[in-house]
């Protein structure tokens, strides 16, 4: 992705990012709701997976048909948005399937289609750490790497501390 | 560049504390009132190290830990973690059977209860009692339970789920190598010049290992990676060479690798002369002439007719493997294991690496990977079988007895002299009314037993008195207990586990038990005083554990008795043999200069000192079919396993909100061409019926699948795999072949 192209999404990365900060890494966990199940035993349906993709919330994942709980995000995604799937997986991410859920959360309430740099946290806390600011200023996670194939544009020179 | 002001991001993240921890000094942490705790992460058996992000005295964020073997990366459950911990189904205080029903009770009627159960089960006969515990456990609580039963209770009637998962490594290590335990490292792995997996699906089981094979894979001079498993898994992926076969076939196919290796000239004949021994059946008493003979019934082309595979993709796997000047490494997991046949499987990994000499070599080394993030440390090596006592004593053997009930200031003679009862005996004995009273810690054996609905059967008709310790409730066990013990969960209390390498590592306690919910080692401490034993479990904390523990491992092949808790505390895991104070820890056993327990100046590089001859064995183990085959009447084979979004039973995984919108329902996984055979498309129902059990799934057809084979996840407590697996066992391992039955499919 040329640096241009980076710039108006990063933006909006960042815009996303702030209030989400505030809850740093993995949302809590929600209130299961109690277990109703048909059919199923009190236990087994205490924990039952959803049965439909649940509706999208203000900020939430766009109403879909699937069923997120047999259906991997990738099987609509790959026909859906081809190129993001392809950049994630020929990455390091998709190499190592860290996928979808953990930068976007779930297709559910937790959606989060600009992930904020603190869920980045959770595996590369060093790097953010060593993100040193230029000019004053502090550079995104995705100020230099790409969404989804998580590389650098060359010519860039590295906010890390060495 | 797009960015923020410092200042502004400072601000903005100034309540996120996953960041404002990294960018700002440990004092305005503190001020804030926050915290990072070292730990360990609570599923897999790679034990990942991280930190437990600690504010108003709940777990809100992990972060990996930069200084462990993982390099501060997470698997997609570990980043998840803080949310198994305040789960609505957490259990917060005792439970007790009362006109059938689970209510409400104090932690003092609960305990006087299973106290007055267990004291008039032992009065008729000790063995009418036992304890079924887990490679989830601490070190501290599974030696707990192994110490109140076997010199206490006086009965070897402990054991553990690892029976399930990593008996049959532990068989092959012992019989291969005289000691159970790996002898190489993960860092074998960033030396490997070429990776062998062998029925293990890593990039889902053991993601961060796997991370660490592809980096390999991607940064290594022509490194070559085989993959050798029935299904095209997601591990395939790396793979230069996937072989698939026929489920139960891979014995012939590793003798015909061997075969391979020693018709071309690849073994190492110096290496064969100076360190091995050979033997067949349960006798060391064969030659390397022998073992030639009998390879050579096991041509490539007889592996291709018995397997399916092609001959020609054996003898690349074994020419790679083989080839002079370069490294292997050798990994599998439960699809050796869970056999039937399961320990020969793991001894003729062995033997690849024993005729090659690739062995003791950065790079080289059979290496088992771990399911679980304390079978090795808690179980295998604590000895909490019920043929085993702490660090490679057994029951059989007198001098270790009497070893161990001098070290535990028991009478002579305490310990019974007979081994107690392996998993699906002693679920047998519960059906067969010869049980009276089971004790459960940490594990779901209601879900995770092959051919679980007949054990179902017998806890539902209270054949036995069940305790569950279990931290969530009403799981597929907790629901048929008589009594359910509120557990601590990971973070709430302090442990070591020890994981696949040999590398024991501290989990520090982060946060409170919630609610009333206790760790298993002060209940157990609890219950040994109710039952008159409480001098033998007198320690006030865990650490006080470990100092016994620190004495039990001296001056055996698995001495840790220099890895003080400080030392824990100052590092990020510790791998043994560690005997003495300031000891750095054994890369590499067996290892002169290495190893410890090798003499300095020994004349060769390595030492198998864990049997008597100082000689590892090669064994010939013949291609023998799994306990079940396919016929006219269950015509497919089925297999199930694990998939990356969930773990074991789903009592963790399932609470979280990602992971509950992840692959959460069990799918049947079908080829297409029997898809259009049985009429079925992706989304439609699947009955899966075996001469056992039956239950449906989801259908998805996969292409590239192997014809012929349905697989199926193991993690939902609903749509139960192992209503339909098979619980036939491993006659020297006594491990179930969950991996292979038959079975008919029919649309439902």
């Amino acid at each position: 992705m040329s640096r241009r192209r980076l710039l108006p999404t990063t933006l909006a990365a960042l815009l996303l990012a702030a209030p989400l900060l505030a809850q740093a890494g993995p949302p809590a966990a929600e209130a299961a709701s109690p277990a109703k199940a048909a059919g199923a035993t009190p236990a087994a349906a205490a924990k039952a997976a959803p049965a439909k993709a649940r509706k999208a919330g203000p900020a939430g994942h766009p109403a879909t048909g699937a069923d997120p709980a047999t259906q991997d995000c990738t099987e609509c995604h790959e026909t859906a948005t081809p190129a993001a799937f392809k950049a994630w997986s020929d990455s390091r991410h998709g190499e190592a399937m860290v996928k979808c859920l953990v930068c976007h959360g779930d297709a559910g309430k937790s959606f989060t289609k600009a992930p904020p740099p603190a869920r980045c946290v959770g595996c590369h806390a060093a790097q953010v750490a060593s993100v040193t600011p230029k000019k004053g200023a502090t550079p995104s996670c995705f100020s230099c790497h790409d969404h989804h194939a998580l590389t650098v544009a060359a010519g860039l020179s590295s906010p890390h501390a060495r | 560049m797009t960015a923020i002001s410092r200042r502004d991001f400072l601000k903005a993240s100034a309540a996120a504390s996953a960041l404002a921890g990294l960018g700002l000094p440990s004092e305005v942490l503190a001020a804030q009132g926050e915290q990072w705790i070292k730990g360990v992460c609570r599923y897999c058996g790679t034990g990942c190290g991280l930190y437990m992000g600690v504010r108003d005295g709940k777990v809100f964020a992990v972060k990996g830990d930069q200084d462990n073997h993982n390099r501060g990366l997470l698997c997609l459950k570990g980043f998840l973690l803080p949310q198994i911990m305040n789960a609505p189904d957490r259990l917060q205080h005792p439970l007790v059977r009362k006109n059938g029903k689970l209510v409400k009770a104090s932690w003092d009627e609960a305990m006087s209860l299973v106290a007055e159960k267990f004291k008039a089960a032992v009065a008729k006969d000790p063995n009418l009692v036992g304890f079924y515990g887990s490679g989830q456990g601490l070190t501290e609580e599974t030696y707990a339970a192994n110490k109140l039963f076997k010199a206490g209770l006086r009965t070897n009637n402990v054991e553990g789920n690892p029976r399930l998962c990593m008996a049959s490594a532990v068989g092959g290590y012992v019989t291969s190598f005289g000691k159970d335990e790996p002898m190489g490292c993960y860092e074998d792995i960033d030396h490997a010049d070429v990776m062998l997996l062998v029925g293990s699906n890593a990039a889902e089981a053991h993601p961060i290992l796997f991370e660490r094979m592809a980096r390999r894979k991607r940064t290594g001079q022509g490194v070559q990676v085989v993959v050798m498993d029935p299904r095209r898994t997601a591990t395939a992926r790396l793979a230069d060479l996937h072989i698939s076969f026929a489920p139960g076939t891979d014995l012939a196919i590793l003798n015909a690798m061997a075969q391979v290796i020693v018709a071309e000239g690849l073994a190492d004949e110096e290496f064969v002369k100076a360190h091995l021994a050979f033997g067949e059946g349960k006798d060391v008493n064969k030659a390397w002439e022998d073992y030639k003979l009998f390879l050579a019934q096991y041509t490539p082309e007889k592996a291709a007719e018995i397997s399916g595979a092609r001959a020609e993709d054996i003898v690349t796997a074994a020419r790679w493997l083989g080839a002079k000047g370069r490294t292997a490494t050798t990994m599998w997991c439960m699809g050796l294991n869970q056999r039937t046949k399961g320990v020969w499987a793991n001894n003729l990994c062995h033997n690849l690496h024993l005729i090659t000499g690739k062995i003791g070599l950065p790079g080289s080394t059979p290496l088992s990977l771990t399911g679980q993030p304390n079978a090795c440390g808690g179980v295998r090596d604590g000895g909490a079988l019920s043929h085993l006592l702490p660090y490679g004593r057994v029951i059989a053997n007198e001098k270790h007895r009497a070893e161990m009930e001098k070290l535990w200031k028991v009478p002579a003679g305490t310990i019974k002299p007979e081994n107690g009862l392996p998993t699906m005996d002693l679920f047998q004995a519960m059906e067969a009314g010869k049980l009276d009273v089971l004790y459960v810690m940490c594990t779901n054996p209601g879900q995770s037993l092959p051919n679980v609905d007949r054990y179902r059967k017998a806890m539902e008709a209270r054949k036995a008195f069940l305790v569950v310790s279990e931290a969530y409730h009403p799981t597929r066990t907790s629901e048929l207990a008589d009594v359910v013990l509120p557990a601590a969960l990971w973070a709430e209390k302090e442990g070591v586990y020890g994981c696949t390498e040999r590398r024991y590592q501290l989990l520090e306690q982060a946060v409170k038990p919630l609610g009333e919910a206790r760790p298993d080692l002060q209940i157990l401490c609890d219950l040994a005083k109710r039952l008159g034993h409480g001098d033998l479990l007198p320690w006030k904390s865990p650490a006080e554990v470990w100092e016994e523990l620190l004495t039990l491992c001296k001056g055996t092949a698995y001495d840790f008795s220099g890895m003080s808790r400080q030392a824990l505390k100052d590092s990020h895991g510790l791998l043994w043999p560690l005997p003495t104070a300031g000891h750095p820890g054994t890369k590499r056993r067996y290892v002169r200069g290495d190893d410890p327990l090798v003499p300095a100046d020994h004349p060769q590089r390595v030492l198998f000192y864990g049997r008597p001859d100082k000689r590892a064995v090669v064994w010939l183990r013949p291609h023998q079919p799994p306990a079940e085959v396919v016929s006219a009447e269950y015509p497919y084979w089925f297999t199930t396993g694990r998939i990356i979004e969930h773990w074991h039973t789903g009592t963790m995984t399932r609470n979280c909100a990602e992971l509950r919108q992840a692959n959460a329902e069990a799918v049947a996984e079908v080829e297409p061409g029997d898809g259009a055979k049985l009429g079925l498309k992706t989304g439609d129902r699947l009955r899966v019926t075996s001469k056992r059990g039956s239950d449906t799934f989801k259908v998805k057809l996969v292409p590239g699948a192997r014809p012929g084979l349905v697989f199926a996840h193991m993690h939902d407590p609903v749509h139960m795999c192992n209503r339909i697996t098979n619980d036939a066992v491993d006659p020297v391992s006594r491990q179930p072949e969950f991996k292979i039955a038959a079975v008919k499919l029919e649309k439902a």
